[in-house]
């Protein structure tokens, strides 16, 4: 039995439906277009710029940090990352009639491991006339008391006026591991606590492990788990002075659903937001392509003669223009823009369409529907939209879907080669810092896997739904009845 | 006795599908007694015959629902046999199989000797002694010698067509299947295939069980033909027999639409076409079809009743309780005149006149040679105003490129048509429109020509659109009356259906009413009904023939079935390479045709005698000439049993009038011989 077209038009999303790799394609597909959507509707437009290349957002984050959940897969006990923020500060009265604010951010440390780092900030301090001096310290639960850090904040400059507001724009922040005092205050602790005098550069780089340890008999350090309690106090002159927000972050060593990247940004929020981006690459370059595609391909076929040689003659010209010397080359003069890198993959992906449409169209011109429509005293225009489009348009449906996934695939390994737009983060580009910085080579798997993976399976979902829609476009792999 | 050639009993083929299993063969019980009988299997497209060639060669597709039932083929069960085994001892040799349209299927690049000889070669046979063997095989079948080094695009289609059945001998198979082995060839090469296919019964005493939906041709070769409609045998019996007694309603339906050469009665239609399979119809499967059924009939399903010696018919009518008029052997024919069929006294005023036309295109043959088609080549020809002619020829005699010349989609390359008396060629763009509307065509092939993406509606519609007649809702008034005119009804229902839904008759009534839409003069039909199951041509030209007189319609019907051009045209204008040969009134060039190839023609047409399988038919050897290389003097004589050497292929024909209304270019009739 013959089936016509028709019916597969009709039953499209029915037929695609029908097919094992079409539902998966469907389902997939559904799912990525909900993600793309949460995305767009919760991030900022201007995610690249703002938020994914400004590196104070992520100062707080611990670098290169594996996702929490590889927790689950490993017998040791990560440190985990504890961001502390404090109520608003206690007011004392001191001597000299001098006022101390505390802000106690009181935590649970429960770890195999030290924290990763340890850092503390302090913000929005106004004062009217002497400057507030700052000091930090650690209340740990065998309840010994270190002090970490003393800080005075600049006083008045030339020219300036009373009050004077320090740390508005930007808060103080300091990690406190290479800080001096804080090297001297662990060192104290072990003097005092286990009698143990060592050398400050002995301490260096392991000051997280002291403060957060407690020292066997062996010799040997261990972590100390319990309550402890990080505290800042302020010390105020005047009665107007304030000290506006205070925050520590106790750096683990496992972060967020994805890790961090070596700038401590959170690889899910990038991974996430290149979801949008890649859909949009792909569907824009598969709809711009096939569209030029089919439209040249069927004026070529219908038209014949002198414009068909002509159109023919392009897309052979352009099939066989080397496309990434050019992009390379114009990258150079206009810069790495997207834009540029969407119309150079428009511009040099249409041909093949082209040449396959114009035989599809050969074919039916010269068929009975054609003749009889020319019969009828139609016009071209009328020939080609009703008789000879509607033959191709399962095809060029099939042909646009086919085609976004390698417009993916295709700007991923450009930015991969570095020429990837940087204002706009995208997988590749991901993958690329990934490379660059060598995370393949120190282990950070969850830095080059997830994005290759987005990657594979944005590619798939288009993969099977053009897997679904071809028996449906080609009533040769059709079941038969 | 010895056991029979083949013998099927309960054979099932069911097909698995999303709606249940599709009954193509549904419990058929057959046999071929002796060797060189012949079993013919007729039924329309749709009644399941070819599905039960399939089942006896195994050749099953994916989905098979139920395979079950006994053949047993020389006393050898082949149902228990292992796969295998049957592939090597059965398969190709002791059963094989020409399919249907199989010419097309040779392999392009390879040498046709070489095709025929390769299976030889696989069975342990040296290249040469397989070769001489497909030689011998090629000369067998009436190919001349030096075919063996030919490749199949060398070859013409009955040529093609006799490789093909060379291929299917080649292990000397005491059986052989024929699925409609001539349906893509012309009337006179199929007579030259069924005259080989008599000759190999009759030397070899090859057993052969030939598929077909043409009754008429059946007879040329059956000893015993059985009649199958969904799934189901409803008559069996010796040729004889059912052709002289058709007992079955379908069978008398299907002989009634024969069309008949030499009697004015006409054919008579079968209404309908053959059930689905998924739910074939309650009790007796043709009972909604036949216009005798009774009572039990649409309950009860009957069995197969013997109401003759040795001929057996699944009808109640030959049940325990039968109607008082049981119609055994009553074939319903029609002597009414064919409708709107003219006095031809009146000499009408021409509408469209074809004047020493020529057009010859060039074809790239190779690289660089390209050659001349000469597809009409020196033609004249007149049609009157409402008059109906038929242009009869075989493929290749330039009767579509002329058809198209007159509705001016090919530029003539000399010569003048003309269309109520302004030349075609010379009209403007405004003119060559309202030129558009006035002349219509009908399209051989209704699945291609009509846009599968446009409801009933909206084909119909087209050309009011295209030509901006009237607004909505007059448009669809118009659309509404064209389709009750082709008698699509309830036209409401299917005014939205989409061709896919549709039978080909059907669909070819949607192409009828699009061209009647706007009203046009003239008409060409070409081949209008060559698609469509024989059981409902004459419908679908009576429709025509019906409509064109009530409106006036002038026809250019295009066939190579001078048969319904008989019973359809008021003349018929014989064409042979790229020439009228022959005009005059249908009935008499068909009952005394002068020339010998009008008369050749009329030899290949099957008739539904049974005395035919007893004889050759005297057809014409070969094929329409190449229109590249049309012979010189009397384009036919090479193929003419009467030419005259010396004359013939020197001086070309003029046309003589030997009789009242009778022109012929033939050197038999001279100028001054009246």
């Amino acid at each position: 039995m013959i089936e016509s077209p028709q019916r597969s038009r009709r039953n499209l999303l029915k037929e695609v439906w029908a097919t094992g790799a079409g539902r998966a394609g469907v389902i997939l597909s559904a799912f990525l277009a909900l993600v793309a959507i949460y995305v767009l509707v919760t991030f900022p437009a201007d995610f690249g710029p703002t938020r994914w290349s400004n590196p104070a957002i992520w100062a707080d984050n611990p670098a290169n940090a594996a996702p929490v959940w590889t927790q689950w897969f490993t017998s040791t006990d990560h440190a985990p990352h504890i961001v502390l923020e404090p109520g608003p500060g206690k007011i004392e009265e001191g001597e000299t009639g001098v006022d101390i604010a505390t802000f106690s951010m009181p935590f649970t440390f429960h770890a195999d491991e030290p924290p990763a780092f340890l850092s503390i900030s302090v913000g929005d301090v106004v004062f009217v006339d002497r400057p507030p001096s700052v000091a930090v310290s650690l209340h740990r639960p065998d309840g010994t008391e270190v002090s970490l850090y003393r800080h005075v904040v600049p006083g008045a400059r030339q020219g300036e006026t009373s009050p004077y507001s320090r740390y508005g724009e930007q808060p103080l922040r300091v990690v406190l591991g290479p800080e001096p005092e804080t090297i001297e205050g662990a060192r104290l602790l072990l003097e005092e606590e286990y009698g143990v005098t060592v050398a400050t550069s002995r301490i260096q780089g392991r000051t997280e492990e002291v403060l957060f340890g407690r020292l066997r008999p062996d010799g040997q350090l261990v972590v100390l788990s319990g309550d402890y309690q990080l505290e800042v106090r302020a010390t105020l002159h005047s009665p107007g002075d304030t000290v506006g927000s205070v925050g520590a972050v106790v750096g683990g060593t496992l972060f967020g659903v994805m890790g961090t990247d070596s700038l401590g940004r959170d690889l899910f929020q990038g991974l996430l937001f290149g979801l949008p981006v890649a859909l949009l690459i792909g569907l824009l370059v598969s709809t711009l392509s096939t569209g030029i595609g089919a439209s040249l391909g069927l004026i070529s076929g219908y038209r014949g003669g002198k414009t068909d040689t002509l159109i023919q003659r392009a897309a052979d010209v352009v099939t066989n223009i080397p496309v990434l010397p050019l992009l390379i080359f114009l990258v150079l003069i206009i810069g790495s823009k997207l834009w540029v890198i969407l119309l150079v993959l428009v511009a040099f992906s249409w041909p093949g369409l082209t040449i396959v449409v114009r035989s599809m169209v050969l074919q039916i011109r010269d068929g009975a529907e054609v003749e009889a429509a020319k019969a009828l005293g139609a016009s071209s225009t009328r020939i080609i939209y009703r008789h000879v489009f509607p033959h191709l348009a399962p095809f060029i449906l099939a042909q646009l879907i086919f085609f976004a996934p390698s417009a993916i695939l295709a700007e991923a390994s450009l930015s991969f080669l570095g020429l990837g737009d940087p204002s706009i983060p995208t997988w590749g580009q991901i993958l690329e810092d990934g490379f660059r910085t060598g995370a393949v080579f120190l282990g950070y798997w969850w830095w080059v896997v997830p994005p290759g993976l987005a990657i594979v399976v944005t590619a798939l979902a288009f993969m099977l739904l053009a897997l679904g829609t071809e028996p449906a476009v080609s009533p040769r792999l059709r079941r038969t009845v | 006795m010895p056991a029979p050639v083949l013998l099927v009993e309960d054979l099932f083929l069911h097909y698995e599908t999303e709606r249940g299993p599709v009954r193509a063969v549904d419990g058929i019980s057959l046999t071929i007694d002796e060797p060189g009988q012949v079993l013919a299997l007729i039924g329309e497209s749709g009644s399941g015959k070819t599905s039960l060639a399939r089942a006896l060669m195994r050749l099953l597709p994916p989905n098979v629902d139920r395979y079950e039932g006994r053949i047993l083929l020389n006393g050898t069960d082949l149902m228990t046999m292992g796969n295998d085994r049957f592939r090597r001892t059965v398969l190709w040799r002791k059963i094989s199989m020409v399919f249907q349209g199989a010419m097309n299927s040779l392999n392009p690049v390879l040498r046709v000797g070489r095709q025929v000889a390769e299976p030889l070669t696989r069975a342990d046979m040296s290249a040469k002694q397989a070769q001489r063997e497909a030689d011998r095989l090629l000369e067998l079948v009436g190919l001349p010698s030096g075919v063996s080094a030919s490749f199949p695009h060398e070859l013409s289609g009955g040529m093609k067509q006799r490789v093909v059945i060379a291929m299917a001998l080649v292990h000397q198979p005491p059986m052989l299947l024929l699925d409609e082995p001539t349906s893509a060839l012309d009337a006179s090469v199929q007579a030259q295939i069924m005259n080989l296919l008599k000759q190999l019964k009759w030397d070899l005493g090859i057993s052969m069980l030939f598929i077909t939906h043409d009754i008429a041709l059946s007879a040329d070769l059956s000893d015993r033909i059985a009649v199958i409609h969904a799934g189901e045998i409803r008559e069996q019996g010796t040729a004889d027999e059912v052709l002289a007694n058709p007992l079955d309603p379908y069978t008398q339906g299907l002989l009634a639409a024969v069309p008949r050469l030499h009697a004015e009665e006409r054919p008579v239609f079968l209404p309908g076409a053959p059930p689905d399979l998924v739910e074939p119809p309650s009790g007796c499967r043709f009972h909604p079809r036949c216009e005798y059924a009774f009572e039990p009939c649409s309950f009860e399903p009957p069995s197969l009743i013997e109401a003759r010696p040795d001929h057996v018919a699944r009808c109640w009518l030959y049940g325990p309780s039968p109607p008082a008029d049981a119609p055994l052997g009553r074939i319903r024919v029609r002597v009414a005149p064919v409708p709107g069929s003219r006095s031809s006294e009146r000499e009408p005023e021409p509408l469209v006149e074809v004047e020493d036309l020529r057009i010859h295109f060039d074809r790239r043959r190779g690289l660089l040679r390209t050659e001349t088609v000469h597809a009409v080549d020196g033609l004249s020809l007149s049609l009157g105003r409402g008059e109906v002619v038929a242009l009869v020829g075989e493929s290749g005699s330039g009767k579509t490129t002329l058809g198209r010349a007159t509705l001016g989609l090919i530029p003539p390359t000399e010569g003048r048509i003309t269309f109520d008396g302004a030349a075609i060629s010379d009209f403007d763009k405004l003119e060559l429109k309202e030129f558009r509307r006035r002349a219509q065509a009908i399209f051989q092939d209704p699945y291609a020509a009509i846009s599968p993406f446009m409801s009933v509606f909206e084909s119909v519609e087209e050309p009011l659109l295209i030509h901006g007649l009237g607004d909505r809702s007059e448009r669809e008034q118009r659309v509404l009356e064209a389709l009750e005119q082709v008698r699509l009804e309830p036209v409401s229902r299917f005014a939205h259906q989409y061709p896919h839904t549709m039978s080909g008759g059907q669909r070819q009534r949607v192409g009828i009413a699009r061209a009647l839409v706007l009203d046009p003069e003239y008409v060409v039909a070409d081949e209008p009904v060559s698609m469509i199951d024989a059981s409902s041509r004459a419908e679908i030209l009576d429709l025509l023939r019906e409509l064109g007189a009530k409106r006036d319609i002038t026809f250019l019907y295009i066939t190579h079935d001078i048969a319904t051009a008989r019973h359809f045209s008021d003349r018929i204008a014989v064409m042979y390479a790229g020439r009228i040969v022959e005009t005059g009134p249908s009935s008499t060039v068909v009952d005394t045709p002068l020339h010998p190839y009008t008369q050749a023609l009329l030899a290949a047409v099957p008739e539904p005698d049974p005395d035919n399988r007893l004889r050759l038919r005297e057809v014409v050897p070969g094929e329409a000439p190449d229109p590249t290389a049309i012979p010189g003097g009397c384009p036919f004589h090479p193929r003419c049993p009467e030419a005259m050497a010396g004359t013939c292929e020197v001086v070309f024909p003029e046309m003589t009038e030997p009789a009242p209304q009778r022109l012929v270019a033939c050197h038999l009739y001279p100028p001054d011989s009246d």
